[in-house]
């Protein structure tokens, strides 16, 4: 009976403690389940909205990485396998979009960079880079050797221009002491040269460290002349050594603990040569160009010339063009509102470009600018009075961990308003708080429930492009197949060059693009253009420079919905105005327009004034 | 037939009855006694622990009410008076505090103690003048039973004084000492604040979301990593403000900085809501006065921000950092000799209270 009895008892405790273990497990359990669940929902909730979206509707915004087809296999370089960490490595290289056989498709140089030779791995060399035929269809071919760009010289930039007015585009590299012209000529056979005219042009006095350049008319003579940024005075008996941040070893130093090199001015003598006019028109001793844009933003036609300075005050230069014919470059950035952020701090900046951002017919410029602090979009209120509008417009949506370069405002979908590309990545090789690779960003300028114009980042629902990080330098655009659409091109460091196809859906019928040209080839940096429609007009300049360290094409690009434009306007440097009636659309979607064939306008025009 | 001795013995003697009966009363008595004796001591003793947990929580309020409840039993209870004094002076209830020392004074207990809890009353909102001594002993005897109260203090009144190597170093030994939860949300709030002041980022948002992940019911530790974030990360911070209003509707600094979330992703319309919405009261809140500056300049309302900004000045003639929007207003506005002036005083400002100047007054978290 006793065993009977201790035989249930062991029983019910058994069975009392198995339901204490269930429940105890079942609790321990549930939670957990809830929150996967409740996370799991969360995400796929994310990821399938925005995959629904992706999948309904067609993206405006999309682009493709058709390298692999163009057959464009090159990486430019900077060096740093040697280990220096000099600041030298820091800067990347850039990429110009050209015409360079007047075929009338874009084709493509890559600056190529250099890197550090000899027994010490101290001999600063490099390479001019690539210079790829577009073939059409998306194949290109390297006539690098066949043009004769071969040549050792550590490059960055590449800035295109037909500075002797031969109907040719030339074309001009910087890098480390200096910079190298290139006279674009046909010889003979018919083929292309590259010749190297830089000590007949003078040019070989230049020996600092050249970064950004522009071309432009600043005296008026119809010749363009020249800007070149200069960076810092380093070589290697001045490299200090700049701790690694947060552990041992040192990083790439900041511009700061290196002296100026202040930029030059070269004005064109119309004979091939070229005169160093830096002290004679005013130019400022200090600043660390790596960007410099040429536009127009006072409407008088003249362009000015804007700096974007790593570590100092951003430049805007004025050109005054004085009776007795002399010019001098007034510096204007601190009482216009461009050499600072918002904070009134001056900012590490590195890419420029400009566009109407908000149907105002002004061009605001635009600033990429390092970690820590705010890309800088400076709205243009007229009157030579600019406001620093980067919140208001929500691109500090970004946040403050990137650091920004090659950039560039593209109409990406076709809606008439200028989008906003930007390739980042870092310069320090062990960065706080960010990372060394970083992503690309595409903004797209919408329009708010009030009315205003606001960028959205699109840069997640615009195409597998934008998923991989990389170290963005380098950032130039075009049309590389002649659809209407802008195709982008990346030069990334130490990374493969991209060629992104643009693949918004849109019919070419709806897209425009005007090449100006001057009587006798005259420069024209400064002309504006503007697409009349009934409802809004779309304004673009013709500018030079811009990104970072690279060349846009040429020709300016208009998009739209709906009806076609009833006018096109051209104000051509000097002022003059003209207008045609109903531009249409010509085969390869590129209109040329010929300075005094189109019907004159009586436009009183008031300098400096705006609209 | 029964004995004589039998029966006797079956009868019972009444004195001998009386006897035992009042043995067992008094046993009784006596039982009952020691359950009340016992029972008291363990009630006091319930409290005190109660009343100790409830300071590891930082709830000082119940703290004091359970060293009140012990010492309605046991008047002279030395360790309850300290209880209830270190929770009025923690919870910056200086003149409670000061009775509760009195009548420790009056009760017996130690006077040295009654000096450190004045000074680290005087400590803990910033008058430093006498915290060197204590920050020896914290160093000297990191592991002393007064260290954890030392290092709050510390790092309390360091942060409020701008002390911030000070306050970096008192609030790491009070990590160090391994406090209660509550306690180690104060102590990153601390470290959280002086990385901030030396612009160091990371460390900043490191400490902030440690804080949040330890309390995260706290509406201290979401608006100050909201605060941390409102430029870096909007979305991230309209998040947090948004959390703190849901914990506490009303809160006027959450309102402030979700206005300024939504200023920096764009949403111009919705940040004047928000700021519309924030009752101003009498008193002018400058906070608020600046938002509404900076949202006006944003709004190209470049004479409307200057007056707001001005305000905003006027309120806290102390801030560095609006003297620095006052100049950058100023200098949009084209008047370019009274924007350096503002600017100047602004350098000097933060020169005086850091030691070095930024030129933008940046320094504010």
């Amino acid at each position: 009976m006793k065993r009977v009895r201790l035989g249930v008892l062991l029983l019910m405790l058994s069975v009392a403690g198995l339901a204490v273990w269930w429940a105890s497990t079942s609790q321990r359990v549930a939670p957990d389940a809830h929150t996967n669940s409740d996370s799991a929902s969360v995400v796929h909730g994310v990821d399938a909205t925005v995959a629904s979206s992706a999948s309904a509707d067609i993206s405006p915004l999309e682009f493709e990485d058709v390298t692999s087809r163009t057959g464009i296999r090159f990486s430019s370089r900077n060096g740093e396998e040697a280990e220096h960490y000099s600041i030298l490595e820091s800067l990347g290289s850039g990429v110009a979009l050209f015409d360079f056989d007047n075929d009338g498709r874009l084709d493509i140089f890559v600056a190529g960079g250099g890197w550090f030779a000899g027994p010490t791995h101290q001999t600063i060399t490099g390479q001019y880079g690539k210079l790829y035929r577009n073939l059409g269809d998306w194949k290109f071919v390297d006539v690098t050797a066949e043009v004769g760009l071969v040549g050792d010289f550590y490059t960055h930039g590449a800035f295109v221009c037909d500075f002797d007015r031969d109907g040719d585009a030339d074309l001009l590299l910087t890098g480390y002491t200096g910079v190298r012209l290139f006279r674009n000529d046909t010889q003979a056979d018919g083929r292309r040269r590259f010749v190297d005219v830089t000590a007949r042009s003078g040019l070989s006095s230049h020996r600092a460290w050249a970064t950004a350049a522009a071309w432009g008319d600043l005296d008026g003579d119809g010749w363009p002349d020249l800007y070149v940024c200069n960076y810092v005075d380093w070589s290697w008996t001045n490299d200090p050594f700049c701790p690694r941040a947060g552990g041992m070893g040192r990083d790439v130093c900041p511009p700061q603990r290196l002296p100026p090199l202040p930029d030059r001015v070269y004005r064109n003598q119309g004979d091939g040569t070229f005169i160093d006019c830096s002290e004679t028109w005013g130019l400022r001793q200090d600043g660390k160009g790596l960007g410099v844009l040429m536009i127009d933003v006072d409407d008088d036609t003249i362009p000015e010339i804007y700096v974007a300075n790593d570590g100092g005050d951003n430049f805007l230069y004025r050109v005054r063009r004085q009776a007795n014919g002399a010019i001098r470059l007034e510096e204007i950035g601190l009482s216009t509102g461009v050499a600072l952020d918002d904070r009134g701090i001056y900012n590490g900046s590195m890419g420029v470009d400009a566009a109407d951002v908000d149907g105002s017919g002004r061009p605001s410029l635009w600033v990429t600018n390092f970690q820590n602090e705010t890309h800088a979009l400076y709205l243009n209120l007229g009157q030579l009075r600019f406001l620093h509008q980067t919140r208001a417009f929500g691109i500090l949506a970004l946040g403050q961990n990137l650091v920004g370069f090659g950039t560039a405002f593209l109409d990406a979908d076709g809606d008439g308003w200028e989008d906003l590309l930007i390739a980042h990545g870092h310069v320090l090789r062990y960065p706080q708080g960010s990372s060394l690779a970083q992503q690309m960003v595409l903004l797209r300028n919408e329009a708010t429930s009030g009315g205003r114009r606001r960028f959205v980042d699109w840069s997640q629902r615009a195409g597998a492009v934008f998923a991989p990080r990389q170290r963005g330098r380098g950032l130039a655009i075009g049309d590389l197949d002649q659809d209407g659409r802008v195709d982008v091109v990346l030069n990334p460091v130490n990374e493969p060059v991209q060629v992104w196809r643009n693949l918004r859906p849109t019919s070419t019928a709806n897209t425009l693009g005007v090449l100006l040209q001057g009587q006798d080839r005259r420069c024209l940096v400064g002309a504006k253009v503007e697409l009349q429609f009934t409802d809004r007009v779309q304004t673009r300049w013709v500018k030079s420079g811009a990104s970072y360290l690279s060349s846009n094409e040429e020709c300016l690009r208009f998009a739209w919905h709906g009806a076609d434009p009833q006018a096109i306007r051209v104000t051509w440097p000097g002022g003059r105005i003209e207008r045609w009636a109903s531009p249409r659309s010509p085969a390869g979607g590129v209109l040329r327009l010929h300075e005094g064939s189109g019907e004159a306008v009586e436009a009183p025009h008031t300098l400096n004034g705006g609209r | 037939m029964p004995t004589k001795a039998g029966s006797q013995a079956a009868v019972p003697i009444p004195s001998q009855g009386r006897s035992r009966r009042w043995k067992r009363w008094v046993i009784v008595g006596l039982v009952l006694l020691g359950v009340g004796w016992g029972g008291r001591s363990g009630w006091t003793w319930w409290q005190m622990q109660q009343g100790e947990q409830a300071a590891d929580r930082r709830d000082f309020a119940e703290a004091q009410r359970r060293a009140e409840a012990v010492l309605v039993w046991r008047p002279g209870n030395l360790d309850a008076i300290l209880l209830a004094a270190r929770s009025a002076r923690r919870a910056h209830d200086s003149a409670q505090a000061r009775q509760w020392l009195e009548r420790y004074v009056a009760a017996g207990g130690d006077r040295s103690l009654l000096m450190e809890e004045r000074d680290l009353a005087r400590i803990q909102v910033g008058e430093l003048d006498r915290a060197g001594p204590y920050l020896q002993r914290l160093q000297r005897e990191p592991n002393a039973p007064s260290a954890r109260y030392l290092a709050e203090a510390l790092s309390l009144g360091a942060i409020q004084a701008g002390r911030i190597d000070l306050a970096t170093l008192a609030a790491q030994k009070w990590l160090d000492l391994a406090p209660s939860t509550a306690d180690r949300v104060e102590a990153h709030l601390v470290l959280g604040l002086a990385a901030a002041q030396r612009l160091q980022r990371e460390v900043t948002l490191e400490h902030f979301r440690q804080a949040v992940t330890l309390a995260p019911d706290d509406p201290r530790t979401h608006l100050r990593l909201g605060q941390a974030v409102v430029d870096d990360a909007p979305q991230e911070a309209v998040r947090c403000f948004e959390t703190v209003l849901r914990l506490q509707p009303q809160h006027r600094d959450a309102q402030i900085g979700l206005a300024r979330a939504r200023r920096n992703l764009g949403e111009l319309e919705a940040a004047a809501q928000i700021l519309e919405q924030i009752p101003t009261g009498d008193t002018p809140v400058p906070e608020l006065l600046l938002e509404r500056g900076m949202l006006a300049q944003d709004q190209r309302q470049l004479a409307e921000a200057e007056s707001w900004i001005r305000q905003a000045v006027a309120a806290a003639p102390q801030r560095h950092d609006y003297h620095y929007a006052l100049a950058q207003i100023l200098r949009q506005l084209g008047k370019t000799d009274e924007a350096e002036q503002v600017r100047q005083r602004a350098a000097a400002l933060e020169q005086k209270r850091f030691g070095t100047a930024t030129t933008s007054g940046e320094r504010q978290p």
